[in-house]
């Protein structure tokens, strides 16, 4: 009997894996992104099953509010007035799926094959759960520590690389339009 | 207390991979190329965040996972700049069509 984790689990995992289907076989690229918006949510509910609050909420408002939202605003500004949102016809139709379904099917099999020699000494339930298991938990704590000593580095880093990325977009999408 | 078996978490990063892999490999549109690329990212945190389970002191694979999704922000927002140029400059975002070096 599976357990209520484990059920909704399966229950995101199909909507992550549904909305990643729907994603390739649309043409519509409207369409497609909402795809990805089904994706990515299942996989915020995924985070918050694994015990990654923060993660899940971070997703959220990153993936969801930030990139999903600048694609949508891409496709308003790079579609003309004949509808190219629908004229998608995929190419490398054969190559690239047979590559895809190659890779996968190798991955599943290696996986399944050396499953139990790699992670087989892990604990069934993992460390975070026995945490969580005992009282309220969030990653917060561990994260915040993490993210001002260890990382500390890295962390000022993707600050700047923040600053960089943003004024070099706005550069890039201003050049032309100037002549 | 059932955990969720982490071989299920890792197949299920591993379709999702295979997808997106798909995804940019047959498609034409440069958005939508970039859709696949951030379904890549996504079942790599997939995975990252998974094992952080196993790693409750130090929760290593959620930081990598947020610097992920950082990265994946400035990519989005740096490409789709370059995408609006490219499609102002050859009135096409069909990344196919874009073929001037192609001698």
């Amino acid at each position: 009997m599976p357990s209520l984790p484990q059920v909704l689990f399966y229950v995101f995992a199909g909507l992550a894996v549904g909305g990643g289907v729907w994603l390739l076989l649309s043409k519509n690229l409207l369409h497609m992104a909402f795809a990805l918006l089904l994706t990515l949510l299942g996989l915020a509910a995924i985070y918050v099953l694994l015990y990654a609050d923060f993660v899940a909420v971070a997703q959220i408002m990153v993936y969801v509010g930030g990139v999903l939202v600048l694609i949508l605003f891409g496709l308003l500004l790079s579609s003309n007035a004949t509808g190219s949102f629908v004229a998608q016809e995929p190419v490398n139709r054969s190559i690239g799926l047979l590559l895809a379904v190659v890779l996968l099917g190798g991955g599943i099999w290696a996986l399944v094959q050396s499953f139990d020699a790699a992670f087989g000494h892990y604990p069934a339930v993992p460390a975070l759960a026995q945490q969580a298991a005992l009282g309220h938990y969030t990653s917060l704590h561990g994260l915040g520590k993490q993210l001002i000593s260890t990382y500390v580095l890295p962390f000022e880093i993707a600050s700047v690389l923040l600053l960089v990325a943003l004024v070099g977009a706005a550069a890039i999408t201003k050049q032309t339009s100037r002549k | 207390m059932m955990a969720i078996p982490l071989l299920h978490l890792l197949v299920l990063g591993a379709i999702l991979f295979c997808l997106g892999l798909a995804i940019v490999l047959t498609k034409r549109h440069a958005i939508a190329i970039l859709m696949g690329i951030e379904l890549l990212f996504n079942a790599a945190n997939l995975n990252l965040v998974a094992f952080a389970q196993y790693d409750p002191d130090r929760l290593q694979g959620q930081v990598y996972s947020l610097f992920v999704m950082l990265i994946a922000a400035c990519e989005t927002a740096v490409a789709l700049a370059i995408v609006l140029q490219v499609f102002k400059y050859f009135k096409t975002a069909h990344l196919q069509d874009i073929d001037q070096l192609n001698g």
